[in-house]
């Protein structure tokens, strides 16, 4: 160990880090597809991607966009291999990494996910996703600290844009975590929760969460009526 | 000169790194052991199981084999029982069950044992019927369940004449003292209702593929409460219970402790795909169960959601004494371990530990606690393996065949354990295993079985370097009246020197398995200082004996600090 350090030391400097990426608009052609895509269509969505495509000639874009029609459905087997190419090609397409870094993560490989969204974040630094991403990795890693730092840059980085609010609130919802476990401080733990149920009302899982907390504060009938309401959301949402 | 320099900072630098890393890493009672289970023999029962065809197209056949630990003839040995199934075109013809003798004289003796049961077998409980020190059996069947009772080694069918003949499709049964009286009941789990005569249900789609039909779409079944009366014989407590008023839910698996500290013993039920329960016993005179698991967070996962729970592990895992349960559930899911906090909620940990992650390429099975490198603190073992042929890591996110998994214990988590001498390298389907001291060959070694669907039926012995081994632990309450002689749901508190372990009873919490009524607990070394053993009985009283550490003991709880010496070597 003391070895392989001191022999390090005498090594070159490691390269730079890639800097920033922007991530360009979709080209036209692959605007149609993407609007199947939007509209929970992500089976025509594949097959106006195939047509468009001849042969292999898979693009950054168009790669990462079939990649996300399996992410939609929660197939992430399917769409890692897609976010592969996609992160391979020569147009370099941010969002590509960071959504290997999801497969990589719902797969159950935790330090290729984190080293998925580390590389997102050198092409774009201020995406809170991929800092939330690392977070829940700190989680199950029981890295307390670590996760709190992340969240808290999640939320600084999205609160301001208010296509982001979801995001904010998932980031307050897993904050509350790490302030209940680390901290055993539940009161702050289910306000977190509930700051971030007032942001996303479809985050059933924050809404069992504090019910929970409550549950403990021995707050019953809240605890209910949250556990209540949070069912309803969840037969809505994800039935 | 400033490069050397360079050179020598980064050198303390790391030692001091070293240094810090040493000083707050948990401080361990001893060092882990190296330890591995090894097959003994290769098909030693030479004997297939049988459940459904090749390829399944009907969610029986995917249910998997049962399987059974237990003395039949009071000899210290254990005998192995295999609930085997059949197929679609005869459930009620198949191959039948089987008993064995343990190695190294494997018997097949089900003939000789008076066992006859053809039906489509799901798993089997042994339990002391009348408290005559036999060991009877209830087998769990898609179809009417039986129950045999021995007598001397000879087994008779009284399922009749006893009214536990519940025709579900029952996928375990749970023994335990429910209401108190001293003799153990049976918490029969079912499943669904499934119609073997009528055509297939169509197709469901899991992840873009189609897949077999079910649960969901299929109607779930009542489970059924059998209190038993001490004669023989057992009363139907579902409606009189209150277990009737409760939504049916497709049961997978049950066992029976006092989760709740009361003094009372609670039913803890696995389900599939729908929330899980935990029955406690309510306030007043007549015997009802209602379900508080919502209440004190066991129903679900952290997000709400009700997964497919399978295997059911119980231990302590956070050092308080009171129980915590680890479960198995479907792939592209995480399996879930509920952490007590000690006043009486359960919340999911499974992150904190690490178990989440790394589970969710996995399909779990049977599951259990068990001190696995001999280090004091408890490990954890899975066997893992999927339903659906059709699934590969890229069409599911899983593969079919897939390996067991070994956590062991390190610090506050649980890490997963990679060596090239272990079974399990080669991904299997294996989704049944129970565990004890067989004492086949007197070694007092640890033994797992497993079963995999129309597979072979594997036995592993754990092997280990150096002279430490854990000691086996069983009790057995012979006052007289006394029908739950071998303490099913009882907790055991080990304590020596400074070390405090806890351990509970609970034979049926393997999938569709049952473990011999046994504990395992490695004390710390030197073997020969004095240990105490505390057992919160089924019926709340607390009782403490002087042990030996590390030794085949059985506790008496009518003679109280009274060992048996470990069995005889021939």
């Amino acid at each position: 160990m003391l070895a392989l350090s001191l022999l390090g030391a005498c090594e070159p400097a490691p390269p730079k880090p890639p800097a920033p990426v922007p991530t360009l608009p979709l080209v036209q052609p692959l605007l149609e597809p993407w609007s199947f895509l939007q509209n929970g269509r992500p089976d025509i969505a594949r097959v106006r991607l195939r047509k468009l495509v001849p042969g292999d000639e898979w693009t950054a874009q168009s790669a990462f966009l079939m990649g996300l029609t399996y992410h939609a459905e929660d197939r992430y087997g399917k769409a890692l291999p897609w976010f592969e190419i996609a992160c391979a090609a020569d147009d370099v397409y941010p969002p590509a990494s960071h959504f290997r870094g999801w497969a990589l993560y719902w797969l159950g490989r935790p330090a290729d996910a984190r080293a998925a969204f580390e590389q997102h974040l050198l092409l774009t630094p201020d995406e809170g996703d991929s800092h939330f991403g690392i977070a829940l990795i700190d989680i199950e890693a029981a890295q307390w600290n670590e996760a709190e730092s992340r969240l808290l840059r999640a939320i600084e980085l999205q609160h301001s844009d208010p296509d982001r609010v979801d995001g904010v609130a998932k980031s307050k919802a897993r904050l509350a975590e790490v302030i209940e476990q680390r901290d055993h401080d539940l009161e702050r733990a289910q306000a977190l929760l509930a700051e971030a149920l007032t942001l996303d009302t479809d985050l059933y899982e924050a809404g069992f969460r504090r019910a929970r907390l409550l549950r403990q504060l021995g707050r019953m009938h809240e605890a209910q009526t949250q556990e209540s309401e949070s069912e309803a959301i969840r037969l809505r949402v994800a039935p | 000169m400033k490069r050397l320099r360079l050179i020598g900072a980064l050198a303390l630098l790391v030692l001091a790194v070293i240094v810090v890393y040493n000083n707050t890493r948990p401080q361990r009672k001893h060092r882990s052991l190296w330890t591995a289970f090894q097959s003994v023999g290769v098909d030693p029962f030479a004997f297939t199981t049988t459940c459904g065809g090749d390829r399944p197209v009907a969610i029986p056949e995917v249910s998997g084999i049962g399987l059974a630990l237990l003395d039949i003839d009071g000899d210290g040995h254990l005998e192995v029982f295999i609930a085997n199934g059949a197929t679609l075109d005869a459930p009620e013809e198949g191959p039948g069950c089987r008993l064995f003798t343990a190695p190294p004289d494997i018997t097949d003796i089900t003939r000789r044992a008076g066992i006859d049961i053809h039906r489509w077998a799901t798993s089997a409980t042994p339990f002391d019927l009348e408290g005559d020190g036999d060991t009877d059996l209830y087998v769990t069947c898609i179809g009417a369940n039986v129950l045999l009772r021995n007598d001397d080694g000879v087994f008779t069918d009284i399922t009749n004449e006893a009214g536990v003949g519940d025709e579900g499709w029952a996928t375990c049964a749970a023994p335990g003292d429910v209401n108190g009286d001293g003799w153990t009941d049976l918490y029969v789990v079912n499943y669904l209702h499934w119609d073997f005569d009528a055509s297939l249900p169509k197709p469901s789609t899991f992840m873009g593929t189609d897949v077999l039909a079910g649960p969901r779409g299929l109607p779930p079944q009542q489970d059924r409460l059998y209190l038993n009366n001490g004669d023989g014989t057992f009363t139907d407590a579902t409606d009189s219970s209150g277990l009737a008023a409760l939504e049916p839910s497709y049961g997978l698996n049950a066992v029976i402790t006092d989760f709740t500290g009361d003094g009372q013993q609670d039913i803890l039920v696995a389900n599939d795909t729908m929330a899980n329960l935990l029955l406690t016993r309510a306030a007043g005179e007549a015997f009802t169960m209602h379900d508080i698991a919502s209440d004190v967070g066991l129903s679900t996962n952290a997000d709400g959601g009700a997964q497919a729970t399978m295997g059911l592990a119980i231990g302590d895992v956070n050092g308080d004494g009171a129980p915590d349960v680890f479960s198995t559930n479907f792939s592209s899911d995480t399996n879930t371990l509920h952490v007590s906090n000690g006043s009486g909620f359960w919340s999911d940990r499974t992150q904190a530990y690490g178990l989440g992650l790394q589970s969710r390429p996995n399909l779990g099975w049977t599951t259990f606690f068990m001190d696995l490198d001999w280090d004091g603190d408890e490990d954890l073992f899975i066997l893992n393996g999927h339903v659906y042929q059709q699934a590969t890591m890229e069409t599911m996110d899983s593969t079919y065949a897939q390996t067991p998994q070994r956590l062991d214990r390190e610090g506050d988590r649980f890490m997963l354990k990679k060596s090239r001498s272990m079974w399990g390298e080669t991904p299997a389907v294996h989704r049944v295993g129970v565990k004890g001291t067989l004492d086949l060959d007197h070694s007092g070694d640890f033994f797992l079985a497993t079963a995999s669907r129309n597979g072979p039926i594997e036995l592993l012995r754990l092997r280990g370097l150096g002279n430490r081994s854990p000691g086996t632990y069983l009790l057995e309450d012979d006052r007289p009246g006394i029908g739950n002689r071998e303490g099913h749901g009882a907790h055991l508190e080990f304590h020596h020197g400074t070390e405090v372990h806890h351990r509970w009873i609970t034979t049926s919490s393997p999938f569709q398995g049952a473990d011999p009524a046994q504990v395992h607990v490695c004390l710390d070394w030197p073997q020969g200082s004095p240990a105490t053993c505390f057992v919160d009985w089924p019926d709340g009283q607390r009782t403490r004996h002087d042990i030996k550490p590390n030794q085949h003991v059985t506790v008496l709880r009518r003679s109280e600090g009274t060992l048996i010496p470990p069995l005889p070597t021939p």
